[in-house]
């Protein structure tokens, strides 16, 4: 029984992201750019059907739904190669054109004004599913479509889909190859479903067993050897060596990690794991795994919580074999560690900083007194919402915090 | 009619002590020691041949006398004999034991040193009562049938005659006529040491034979040399294979076969009707009569040449074929060796057939002697020649042509009927031919397996010597094969081809004979054989895709939400691989498809408990108040996700470990050993390993039963949690619902103006914690059951003696949680 995911891309980083995405799903089932299949691709013993349906012709479309205010990048990928991949139902571009202006309020608000056309796609594409699992979404967290009304979208689906599963991909950085970094991160941590075995096989077992309290559920990932496409041409990174252990070793490095904690080495001292899975990919001896388990505990490579069972979750998957690679070995970690309060902790302190004198705050608020939930009785700025914002992250730091301690349950429960 | 000989030797033997001073206790020694002793000489045929022999032993008696000078004696002695031939009351053989009497008491004389033997010591006390047995014997002689009617001399009951001869040997010993030191001695040479030290017994007294006739014709006359020369020619043609003439020990030690032409086809029918009579021991038969027929001739001839006259010192035309007893002695040399050996064979290997019989004669084949040892490989190798041929049969066609059950593969009564029965069937063997999984196998207890138990080899009729146990194993399951591809695979035209193939290849395997040889060729045979069932079995049937979707089967990862407990493994294998994939293997299979369903089923509930706390009650908490931060519902939100963590912490752990450490690492050996796999046996054993890996190391054998109680427990209570998680959502659900309702009625009242709260109404800000006390008590319960059974499944798991347990165990306190709280537990 497939266990399905539907794909939502929000804004410009979400789409650019997810069509690097669609990209690598295709050439990883040998999926043409046009939805038919590859001649090669008959006998993969992969299970295309989590991420695509087949269309009456045979075609696969994937289960995606594109979303933006403002019609540039999607315009783009209309007219890109992957054109004739998407079902052109599943595309919404706000009829104003106009984008949300970086303003998180003019995203969640108009993706509120929309919210039956979006509803009715996503009705849609769960209509396709025999078993849905749950929305995988796209978007930044640092614009206004991205975060706006990628926020709403959470909000709507967490209200009609309350059964199901979300898991969001988000980053706040913009670099030459980001997108294609988040689209292998993203490729790559779906492996397991989509070329299942006994194990990992589902989204939700998969995520369940990073996440062992109700709270702390901001994962990072780490990939190596990153293996990057540029306008330049392929960028490798010069690693030969892809052992298992060497592998698994190197995703501890922070380096190789793809949050920027904004950790500083003391703080890095005292950050547990709370979990770590690590999805290695390619030509594995299985009987590697322990010993490379027990080289990493021998090192103390990695500290985890004191307060629970803990270890590295390693699930092995196959490698597409349409995808030639110069790698034998990837692997990506997808980890629950308590440094990430460090990045909370930061945008506190921003936030600190733009709420801090008269001047700031009115040069930051502004924009936001035009809509709803910002605007008082009175027609002046209503800061409840921030504040609430604010309660909430600053929990959330306190959580992860209270997680480096082996007292943690004993503290959650006083 | 041995009864009634070996009676009549008893009564004999007591007869004669009876009449002697023994005392009873002494007597019943004596009787039981005499008895065995003439017993044995019976069996060893111990007496002369010859001097059975009127004629011969006349002869003797003149030579004798001639020597001794009393020519006139001579000629009385010949008169007397026409009187005593005149009597028609009297055979032959009575009249020759007469003379042999004779003969013997005229020897008595002579200077022959007493024997120690305990009959000669015995028996001299008898000399009265052995007059008297004397007197008895020409009228008990007469009393036998048969014995003077039937072809003198030679075709009469041997064992009468010897009995007789017994008799003699007695009545001679009666007269302090003791056996002379050699023979006893050879009597027990021949009972105690084998054939080799015989052989050698033979070969001495051979020459010393050789050297008294050379001695003897040198000091008569040499006028008598033809005479000579004529009597050991008719006495060597009468007396059977001839060794016996010369050599009175040797000869009659070899008997039956040193019985002549006669008796050797004798000993052949007798072969037949024992039960023998099988193509090893017709061909052996045939060799021994064939030996004997060219024996025969080279008399023939020899006797031709003696009646040419002996040329006389003067003579110039000297060149005639003429025989002196030195060319006698030439000429006879090597054929008498001959028949000894033959003689031997044949004695030795009495009662034998088939294989066995091969063995035996293989055995004398590796003698030290190179005439021996040649000679003996000729007689094997036509007696081998069935035997290979049943084998060439076997291994290149799986034919079992094996009527008297000479072979050393043999098949069971029921393969026929089975392979008839799948032959009768409209779909062919193949389909509807269920082996080993059938009823049948069930009901059959052990099973019809055509390949494990089908067939088998006899080891009685294994001649081991030449054919080593490798190569009849590497020989039966040749055969096999070919059957099994014939009757399983249905492979049949290739084996109808490789057979004619297999014609080519025995035309050109003219040295079969040769076990080097027949190595070669069984080597070459099952090579092929192997190669075609092993390409029969991975191509056509796909052995290792089967293996795959098995273990696949194993790891059928997705579970629906219900009918987890009715759902079972059931994976038909029919065919040929249903050897392999027998019911036994496909029920240990299931054992692990158990386990692994049930673990995978334990997963799929705590997936499901995860996303009710994560999702709805997370998601229904969030509605109330957020100060509510330490409330009850959120006490045991956390409680269940922790303990949920820790239980699928371990579902997850030891479902790693049976994934990479017992099915993958055994999953790399029998791929491995799959890949290299020469023929079926290999394939099995390969695939038996692998089964009983996956067994003992997923806990599943026989001592790891504590292990599974407390598993048992363990898993049972983590199912426990899923439903436990559900009344919790529930309570959850029922408690936000009345709380929307609240906030409705509130808006409602506010939006017409009135109050929003009202006094007395459900006031509702959190999860009344009293509805949720039953939930928290069972989490508790789990939770203490969980904790319990885990610290107890943790320590029955060192009990394994596997390396890989270590593993699951390292796993499962990874960064060393468990040690910690256990030491906490102590301090507390």
């Amino acid at each position: 029984m497939p266990r399905e995911v539907i794909c939502l891309q929000v804004g410009q980083c979400g789409n650019q992201v997810g069509s690097e995405f669609w990209r690598t799903l295709c050439s990883e089932h040998g999926i043409r750019k046009d939805g038919t299949l590859e001649d090669f691709a008959t006998q993969g013993g992969d299970r295309k059907d989590v991420f695509f349906y087949q269309a009456d012709d045979e075609q696969y479309v994937p289960r995606a739904v594109l979303l933006d205010l403002e019609p540039r990048v999607i315009n783009s990928i209309q007219t890109s190669d992957i054109r004739n991949l998407f079902n052109p139902e599943n595309i919404y571009v706000s009829k104003e054109g106009g984008g949300a202006g970086n303003n998180w309020a003019s995203g969640y608000t108009q993706g509120e004004a929309v919210q039956e056309t979006l509803l009715d796609m996503f009705d849609r594409e769960a209509e396709y599913c025999d078993s849905l699992e749950g929305f995988t979404m796209a978007h930044s967290i640092a614009g206004g479509t991205g975060s706006g009304m990628g926020s709403y979208l959470l909000e709507m689906l967490a209200d009609k889909y309350g059964k199901k599963l979300i898991q969001t991909y988000r980053y706040d950085q913009r670099c030459a190859f980001i997108n294609s970094l988040v689209a292998t991160v993203m490729a790559a941590s779906t492996t397991t479903l989509r070329y299942p075995g006994y194990m990992n096989n589902d989204l939700v077992g998969l995520i369940a067993s990073l996440i062992p309290t109700p709270r702390c559920h901001f994962l990072m990932s780490g990939y190596t050897p990153l293996s990057l496409d540029t306008d330049h041409g392929q960028v490798t990174s010069n690693i030969r060596k892809t052992t298992v252990l060497d592998v698994m070793r190197r995703l501890l490095q922070p380096k190789n990690i793809m949050v920027s904690e904004h950790a500083r080495k003391r703080d890095r001292e005292n950050s547990r794991y709370i979990s770590i899975l690590n999805v290695i990919q390619g030509d594995v001896d299985p009987t590697q795994v322990h010993k490379s388990l027990q080289r990493i505990r021998e090192r103390k490579a990695a500290n985890f919580i004191e307060w629970g069972p803990a270890s590295i979750q390693v699930a092995l998957s196959k490698k597409s074999p349409y995808v030639p690679t110069s790698h034998r070995v990837s692997g990506l970690m997808l980890a629950n560690n308590t440094s990430i309060r460090h990045l909370f902790n930061k945008v506190l302190r921003d936030y600190e900083k733009l709420m801090g004198t008269k001047q700031e705050r009115q040069a930051f608020l502004e924009p936001y007194k035009h809509y709803t939930p910002f605007k008082d009785a009175g027609g002046g700025l209503d800061l409840e919402e921030f504040a609430d914002a604010k309660e909430v992250v600053q929990d959330l730091t306190t959580e992860y915090e209270a997680c480096e301690h082996a007292d943690y349950i004993e503290r959650s429960r006083a | 009619m041995e009864n009634t000989q070996t009676s009549f030797v008893h009564r004999l033997v007591n007869h004669t002590l009876v009449q002697s001073k023994v005392s009873e206790k002494d007597r019943q020694a004596h009787s039981a020691q005499l008895f065995s002793y003439a017993v044995r000489i019976l069996g060893s045929k111990l007496s002369s041949k010859a001097l059975n022999d009127e004629q011969a032993v006349l002869q003797a008696l003149r030579q004798e006398l001639e020597q001794q000078g009393k020519a006139s004696n001579a000629a009385r002695l010949l008169e007397c004999h026409q009187g005593l031939c005149s009597n028609a009351s009297l055979s032959s053989s009575t009249r020759s034991g007469v003379l042999r009497l004779l003969r013997l008491c005229a020897g008595s004389g002579r200077s022959r040193p007493s024997g120690e033997d305990l009959l000669g010591s015995t028996v001299s006390y008898l000399s009265k009562g052995g007059l008297q047995a004397l007197a008895n014997i020409p009228g008990g002689t007469v009393s036998r049938p048969g014995s003077a009617s039937t072809a003198p001399p030679q075709p009469f009951n041997p064992l009468q005659q010897q009995q007789q001869q017994q008799q003699h040997h007695q009545q001679a010993e009666a007269y302090s006529v003791s056996f002379p030191p050699s023979l006893s001695s050879s009597f027990s040479s021949y009972h105690s040491s084998g054939p080799a030290r015989q052989e050698h017994d033979h070969l001495r007294r051979q020459r010393g034979a050789a050297a008294v006739s050379t001695h003897d014709s040198a000091s008569i006359s040499s006028v008598k040399e033809p005479l000579l020369v004529r009597d050991v020619l008719r006495v060597k043609a009468h007396a059977d294979a001839g060794a016996a003439s010369t050599i009175p020990t040797a000869s009659s030690a070899t008997s039956p076969a040193a019985g002549g032409p006669d008796s050797g086809e004798r000993w052949g029918a007798g072969a037949g009707t024992q039960g023998g009579g099988g193509a090893v021991r017709q061909a052996l038969c045939s060799t021994l009569a064939t030996e004997l027929a060219d024996f025969y001739r080279l008399m023939a001839v020899l006797e031709a040449h003696a009646m040419q006259p002996m040329p006389t010192p003067g003579d110039v035309d000297a060149s005639g074929p003429y025989l002196t007893l030195r060319r006698l002695v030439v000429w006879l040399g090597e054929p008498l060796r001959r028949m000894r050996l033959l003689a031997l064979l044949a004695d030795s290997t009495q009662g034998l057939g088939g294989g066995a019989l091969a063995g035996a004669l293989y055995a004398h084949a590796q003698h030290g002697d190179p005439f021996v040892s040649s000679y003996v490989s000729k007689v094997l190798h036509v007696a081998c020649v069935p035997l290979f041929d049943m084998i060439r049969r076997w291994v290149f066609e799986g034919v079992l042509e094996d009527l008297h059950g000479e072979f050393f593969v043999r098949k069971a009564d029921w393969v026929a009927d089975l392979v008839a029965s799948a032959r009768g069937g409209d779909t062919g063997g193949l389909a509807t031919l269920e082996l080993s999984g059938g009823a049948e196998a069930q009901a059959g207890g052990k099973g019809r397996d055509l390949w494990r138990n089908g067939y088998w080899l006899e080891p009685a009729q294994l001649p081991s010597a030449f054919i080593s146990e490798q190569l009849a194993q590497k020989v039966l399951r040749a055969g096999k094969s070919i059957n099994f591809l014939q009757d399983v695979c249905g492979d049949g035209p290739w084996v109808q081809e490789a057979a004619s193939a297999a014609a080519a290849a025995a035309a050109q395997a003219a040295s079969f004979g040769h076990v080097e040889a027949l190595e070669r060729v069984v080597s070459t045979a099952s090579a092929m054989v192997d190669r075609r069932l092993m390409e029969v079995l991975m191509g056509r049937f796909q052995f290792a895709k089967h293996c795959d979707a098995v273990r696949r089967y194993l790891l059928l990862g997705q579970g629906g939400e219900s009918g987890w407990d009715v759902f079972t493994l059931r994976y038909d294998v029919r065919g040929p691989l249903a050897t392999i994939f027998t019911r036994d293997a496909m029920g240990q299979y299931l054992r692990v498809f158990a386990l692994l369903w049930r673990l995978k089923r334990v997963e799929s509930a705590l997936s499901s408990s995860w996303m009710v706390l994560q999702c709805e009650v997370e998601r229904a908490l969030s509605k109330f108040p957020q100060n509510q931060k330490g409330q009850a519902a959120e006490r045991v939100q956390r409680q269940c996700l922790q303990l949920r963590s820790e239980m699928s912490h371990f579902v997850t752990n030891l479902q790693y470990y049976l994934m990479f450490e017992v099915m993958e690492s055994a999953w790399q050996e029998l791929s491995r050993r799959v890949s290299c796999a020469a023929d079926l046996d290999q394939l099995i054993d390969a695939h038996e390993d692998y089964l009983s890996t996956l067994i003992r190391k997923a806990l599943l054998d026989a001592g790891s039963e504590a292990l599974r109680v407390t598993l048992a427990e363990l898993t049972s209570n983590m199912l426990g949690l899923h439903g436990v998680v559900q009344r919790f959502n529930e309570v959850v659900q029922s408690a936000e619902r009345r709380l929307l309702a609240k906030q409705w009625r509130v808006k409602e009242r506010t939006a017409a103006g009135q109050w929003g709260t009202v006094a007395g109404e459900d006031d509702i800000s959190s999860v009344p914690a009293e509805e949720l006390l039953p939930v928290e008590r069972r989490v508790d319960e789990l939770q203490r059951v969980h904790a319990r059974a885990l610290q107890t499944f943790t320590q029955q798991l060192p009990a394994q003696a596997h390396d890989e347990v270590r593993f699951l165990l390292y796993r499962l306190d990874f960064q060393e949680f468990a040690r910690r709280r256990s030491a906490i537990d102590e301090i507390l």
